[in-house]
């Protein structure tokens, strides 16, 4: 009922105006008619990065890309040595597989985007590769124990960026949101995998635990900077 | 004839096939293969976008761009900079062409530096646009970074004589980080153009190598007196052939090295102990 009035009394005060014609008039939308009662406005473009977010992401990725270096030399120093075991030969190549694919996601994303990269990049191919055979040389639990002690740092520290990146409302920052989440899942299965296979038999295990984690956690704060 | 032709066409098309299977088998059997695949089969990532894209240019961040003002008095003091040089008094110039007086220097606080630097950065941004027109996808690398420098010196050229001036004011310590900040961000916006991607060391030894190149190109080109700076293209092209010998003779020495210390493990296993060479 209310329609044919509304459109009349829209018409009316159309041609008042025109005849004022002093003010320009917006024609009467759709919308203001009653007619298209859902229409909705496009997504507004997402706000553009800060510099200091940019230079955290760019940060953020260049210490995972020193990090999944340095946790690809360390089971490459363990297969090293456990090139012909036939039990735990199999488990660590397929860690060693998946942090392969994460080394090269980083190494990708960081040409890509022009962060600058890890400048350290020896040292940790250096210290990683000692580590794994090194601890690998004691024996299959002590390599396990080092495994579990360097998945539990990564995966807190996958956790913490994945706290600041929530707080940046960004499409791109999303997607590299879900690829450190599915990261630091696969990092955290691997710590599984290094309880499961005796990680906690390891000879001198909270020294030799609580060692790795703080030589972890000091390469972090290294990597972070330089 | 024809028939001949027919023959020959079929027995020189066959074997083709033949031999890139042969091939593609000798490929599949290297036991490098296995280590250069992406995730194994059993990785579930249908659904992640890894193309996250976000730019963080992080060593050609944005500075406070140049305000409007800036700019002007900037582009009205670089008329002056080839008889008055990179100072003050060019600036105050520019002013006074602009319509007013010289004290509007102090928008360029450190004077003479300042406008170097904004010479500097605007001279980036020209050689950035200019090498986007080109098909670089056609293009070799080191025919990429060649044209960027030439497109880069060329914009150097006008105030060629008045050069040195600004090399010694960028050479004074307060000046250094100034400099060093735009000659980085220079080669790494030549690198990037040029297609480079390294995401290791050879990210620093190439922008390392390049910034020698360009910086000693720089300066004999303050000497060269040749038209259109034709021994200068010719000097730059033997720096580059220097930094590719360079490039081959160390590539050369690793491989030396590599085969030494293998060599040496193999010493070693063959009396029995392990090595970290031994597999495979």
């Amino acid at each position: 009922m209310p329609r044919p009035f509304l459109i009349r009394h829209l018409a009316r005060n159309h041609l008042q105006r025109r005849l004022q014609s002093t003010v320009t008039y917006a024609a009467p939308t759709d919308a203001a008619a009653g007619a298209v009662p859902n229409a909705s406005p496009p997504p507004p473009p997402p706000a553009p990065l800060t510099q200091e977010q940019k230079d955290l992401i760019a940060s953020m990725l260049r210490v995972d890309q020193a990090g999944e270096l340095g946790a690809n030399w360390i089971y490459k120093g363990q297969m090293a040595v456990f090139e012909n075991d036939p039990k735990v030969g199999p488990v660590v190549q397929h860690m060693w597989d998946q942090e392969k694919f994460h080394l090269s996601t980083f190494d990708e994303l960081i040409g890509k985007n022009r962060v600058r990269p890890t400048a350290l990049r020896p040292l940790w191919e250096f210290a990683g590769y000692t580590l794994g055979a090194g601890t690998a040389l004691i024996g299959k639990e002590a390599a396990m124990a080092c495994t579990e002690a360097v998945e539990t740092v990564i995966g807190e520290h996958y956790n913490d960026q994945l706290r600041e990146l929530l707080k940046i409302d960004h499409p791109e920052v999303a997607k590299l949101r879900a690829v450190i989440k599915q990261f630091r899942d696969e990092e955290l299965e691997h710590l599984d995998t290094a309880v499961v296979h005796d990680a906690k038999n390891a000879p001198a295990y909270p020294g030799l635990n609580a060692a790795i984690q703080q030589g972890c956690r000091a390469a972090i704060w290294v990597a972070t900077r330089v | 004839m024809l028939a001949f032709r027919r023959i020959s066409t079929s027995i020189a098309g066959r074997p083709a096939p033949r031999l890139n299977a042969v091939a593609a088998a000798c490929v599949r059997a290297l036991p490098i293969a296995r280590y250069t695949q992406g995730p194994g089969p059993e990785a579930n990532r249908g659904n992640i976008d890894y193309n996250v894209h976000y730019r963080a240019d992080e060593s050609t961040r944005n500075r406070p761009a140049a305000s409007q003002s800036q700019t002007q008095l900037a582009e009205a003091a670089l008329k002056h900079v080839p008889t008055m040089g990179w100072t003050v008094q060019a600036l105050g110039a520019g002013a006074v062409d602009l319509g007013y007086p010289t004290v509007l220097h102090g928008l360029f606080p450190g004077g003479g530096a300042d406008l170097i630097d904004y010479f500097l950065q605007k001279s980036k941004n020209e050689m950035r646009a200019e090498m986007e027109q080109l098909d670089l996808a056609s293009m070799k690398i080191t025919q990429k970074i060649r044209t960027a420098c030439i497109m880069r010196l060329k914009l150097t050229a006008p105030y060629i004589a008045r050069w040195p001036d600004a090399l010694g004011i960028m050479a004074q310590p307060p000046n250094a980080p100034m400099s060093l900040r735009n000659l980085g961000e220079l080669v790494d916006e030549m690198w990037y153009l040029a297609g480079d991607r390294s995401a290791d060391l050879n990210w620093y030894s190439k922008r390392t190598l390049l910034a020698g190149v360009y910086t000693s190109t720089e300066l004999y080109m303050t000497q060269d007196k040749s038209p259109d700076f034709q021994e200068t293209w010719k000097f730059l092209d033997r720096r580059l052939q220097d930094v590719g010998t360079l490039g081959r003779t160390t590539a050369e020495v690793t491989n030396y090295l590599q085969f030494g210390i293998r060599s040496a493990f193999g010493v070693l296993s063959s009396l029995g102990h392990k090595t970290p060479f031994d597999r495979r």
